[in-house]
Order: structure tokens, then sequence, then C-alpha cells
């Protein structure tokens, strides 16, 4: 096939002939002041005048390593303003250089689910970016596919906030941070749940700089790097499960970004090992977790580890199948996955179509047309 | 073929007891309505011995909180790790293609439990 965009066929492993969606891309925008245009009253004079510019989440991480993960690669970086905040740099790293045919974009820098107070603001914040990255990234170009941020700390507002916005036809996801104050389990954030399947988005889980591990902020970064996402993301999905959510909304997909996959294994044994033994605690959970994971749960690949292709199949096996995983690239930071690059040489042509871009069609409902229809 | 245990009588709703039929550890059981039921006596796990374990009514909830008991339904749970078997079919509620045991066609003939395998 071509490439949709026409340009010239992205290089390496045959990659000129697969579907690839990019299921983790970050788009930024140029400090608070760009959300001005689009932030409600009376919160605008927070930024105008009082120079509010981050949500603090308390990372503490201080070393030119750290920093270092703060650049990237010359080419993506554009000539003024922050890294990927520049779409037509994007466009032309992911669409035209990689041929990405979809890009699925999710934002870092409001991440309102961390606050500890202020919700209101918190609220008015997630919908000036809604409505700003619409504008400004969604509108102007087709190929990209949005994330709904939402404040956890109000169910109702954040319901209200899907059904607001979750009719853009690119809008795909709503995107929330691995908390640790919160359990999603939790049946007060149903609302939330209930509004995702409503407008045929899914749930996807990044962690942000206030994921912690059980430690809070562990001493070195290397330990937060390693662990938090992980840690996390397995707790979230196991509160997700062991509290019926699933259960009582089996049309909800999860797309766990970032946090790895090669736990799978392990996480489906423990779970299933211990619901075989105390099922009676826990009677409205009527699916294996291991089932409900591989029926309502996808994960990206980024970051991927230094995995064989005979590791890499067998790790598949153990989770049944290669269903599971969607490729992504985590562009534009450092350590984000070179398309060409980010699976095992020597996998079979099959894994490889449906990691880099089938499994993503079949798994995003908002997909499901391009799924079936030519690229482009 | 059929094997004559021990008399109706003998045990009571929610009472185990251990046989052992042509070398094979089995377990008998009566549920809460009078029937009697046999179990392979060795969970399929690590082995453990079901007729140490508990019967008991299976949990069920339609939501999150919402416990109720399945009517007429009854696990014997294993005391080694407390993985629980439907005592109609063997089967482990949780994972019934994976981990279950077998059972035994129980009848009751003029008074006189009787198995077959």
């Amino acid at each position: 096939m071509d490439p949709p965009n026409g340009a010239a066929p992205p290089a390496g492993k045959d990659s000129a002939k697969l579907r690839i969606v990019d299921t983790d891309v970050h788009e930024y925008f140029n400090g608070y002041a760009a959300l001005l245009p689009y932030l409600a009253e009376p919160w605008r004079p927070l930024i105008a005048e009082w120079g509010f510019n981050k949500i603090d989440v308390g990372f503490p991480y201080v070393s030119g390593s750290v920093k270092r993960t703060y650049e990237s690669r010359l080419e993506w970086r554009p000539e003024k303003g922050e890294l990927g905040s520049d779409l037509g740099v994007m466009r032309r790293n992911l669409f035209d250089e990689w041929g990405v045919e979809i890009a699925i974009i999710n934002n870092l820098q409001v991440p309102v689910s961390f606050m500890n107070g202020s919700y209101e603001f918190g609220v008015a914040l997630a919908a000036a970016y809604n409505d700003q990255v619409i504008e400004n990234w969604l509108d102007p170009e087709p190929r990209l596919r949005g994330s709904i941020i939402v404040s956890l700390d109000d169910p109702a507002a954040a319901a209200r906030e899907i059904d607001r916005v979750g009719g853009h036809p690119q809008m795909i996801q709503v995107a929330l941070p691995t908390v640790v104050a919160h359990e999603l389990g939790d049946p007060r954030f149903r609302p939330i749940w209930e509004a995702i399947v409503r407008n045929e988005l899914v749930l996807g889980l990044h962690h942000g700089y206030g994921t912690k591990t059980v430690f809070g902020f562990p001493r070195q970064h290397i330990e937060w790097k390693a662990l938090a996402p992980s840690h996390v993301m397995m707790s979230q999905l196991s509160s997700l499960i062991f509290n019926g959510v699933f259960d009582a909304y089996p049309a909800l997909r999860v797309v766990a970004m970032e946090a790895g996959f090669t736990w799978l294994p392990y996480f489906m044994s423990r779970l299933d090992q211990q619901y075989i033994s105390f099922r009676d605690q826990v009677p409205w959970v009527k699916r294996k977790p291991s089932d409900h994971l591989r029926s309502n749960v996808v994960l990206t690949t980024q970051p991927m580890e230094f995995l064989t292709a005979r590791q890499f199949m067998n790790l598949v096996d153990d989770i049944g199948g290669d269903q599971m995983l969607v490729f992504s690239s985590d562009y534009p930071h450092y350590d984000s996955d070179v398309l060409s690059e980010a699976l095992p040489n020597g996998i079979p042509d099959d894994t490889r179509a449906r990691v880099m871009g089938l499994n993503a069609l079949a798994a995003y409902p908002r997909l499901a047309r391009l799924a079936s229809a030519a690229p482009g | 073929m059929k094997f004559e245990l021990f008399p109706e009588g003998d045990l009571r709703p929610g009472d185990l007891r251990e046989v052992v039929v042509e070398g094979v550890s089995i377990v008998l059981l009566r549920k809460a309505d009078g029937s009697f039921r046999a179990l392979r006596n060795r969970c399929s796990h690590q082995g453990g011995k079901l007729s140490d374990g508990r019967l008991e009514p299976m949990l069920d909830a339609s939501a999150p909180g919402q416990f109720h008991y399945a009517p007429g339904r009854e696990v014997l749970r294993c005391p080694l790790h407390q993985f629980e078997f439907d005592v109609d079919s063997g089967l482990s509620p949780a994972d019934p293609q994976r981990v279950r045991v077998a059972s035994y066609e129980v009848t009751v003939e003029q008074g006189t439990v009787c198995l077959r395998r």
C-alpha cells in the first residue's frame, strides 16, 4: 500500500506494508498562557495576573540525566516553543517520515487529577485544555486523535465534560494519570466509566510526575522510573477488576500506556491464583482476572525492553496471544521507540502487523470504521 | 460399577465423609437439601484432602457489595489454599476450564447410599 500521506515509504522492516497506529504521542502547548483564550472565568487571572503556570505534583528528582529527559533528538525540536508543540514538526516526523496512519495524542501538562485542592480550578483547566487541543491540533490534522482530560476529584463534572467534548469525531479516549490517591475501582468513579462507554471512548491510563511507588517517591529517580509506572498500573488494573468495573461495563476498554508489558504473565497468573482461592470475597467478579485483562485491556509497547524474538513470542504465548499489545512511540520524548526498530527482528509478520496497527484499530471503538476501510 | 456405601441416615446435611473405593479416596457429602454428592477427595491443586475442608453455600453477587447465596449451590473448600469446588460438578467456579476434581454419580437405593464409577 502507499503511505496514507503520499510521502516516501517509511523505512525499515517492511513497514511500508503495515498499517501503523501510534497510541502514545505527546503534544504540548506553550505554557499556561496558551490556555487563557479557552479558560472560563473567574480563573483567568490566576494565570494572567498571578502567574500560575504549573500543577505542582512534588516530583523531587534533580540531576543531569533527569534534565536530559526533557531533551530529544534535534530533528524533533521545533524552532521555537516547547518540544512537541509544533504541529508541523509532528506531521513531518510521524506522518511523512514514519508513515503513521493514526497518531493518538495525550497531554501531560495538565495533570488535574494530581491536585490536592482547588478542584473547581482543575475542572476548568481540563476543559480549557480540551477546547485548546480540538482547535489547535485535532481540527487542523485529521490523522490525529485526541484525549479528553478530566478531574477524578469531581466525577460528575468529569462525566459532563466527557459528554461535552466527546462528540468531537477525533476524540478517542479519556486520559487519566495513574494516581495513587484514588483507587479506580471505587464506585464513585462509575459516572466516568459510564460516560466513556456512552461516548464510545476508551480509558487511557498513563503515569505522570505525580505517580508514586509504595515508598512514595523513592530515593533515586532510577527507582521511580523503573517501577512506579508499572506498579501503579498493576494496582489500578487490579482495582478495576476486583471491584467489578469490567463486569458492570463489559464495553469499557482500557489502554495501559508506557507502563511496560513484560510483567503481564506474572500479573495474570498472580491475580488468577488469588481469584481461585478467594472468589467468595468478590463474587460480583464473574470471570478470571486474566480473561478480563485479555478482553478489556491493551498495553502500549514503549518503552520496549531488550527482547529477542523468542523472548517476545514466548511472552505472547504466556499471555494468550498478541492481541493485547499496541504500538506506541512516546514521541517526542527522549526515550521514544523508533518505529522501525521497536519490535524484535524475526517475529512473525502477522504478529508485527497486529501490534503495529491492527490491534489498535480493533481496540478503540472509534477506530472501528477504519479497521475495515482502506488505509488513508 | 455400583458400590453400596452406608445407610442414608449416617450423614446429616452439611456432613462430609471419606470413603475409599477400589483404593481411590472419595469424599461423600450431603447438601442442605438432603441430596448426596461425591467428589474425588484430592484437590487438583496440591493434593489437599477435601474431606478435611468445609462445605459451604456458594457466594454470589449481582453487584459489588451485594452478597447473596446462590440458591441450591454449595462448594467444597480445600483446607490447604481455599480452592472451592462446585459440589454438583466438581468444577472450580473461578476457573472451571482448568481447576476441577472428578465427580461421581450417587444414588440412594432402599435407604443405602450408592456410588457409581
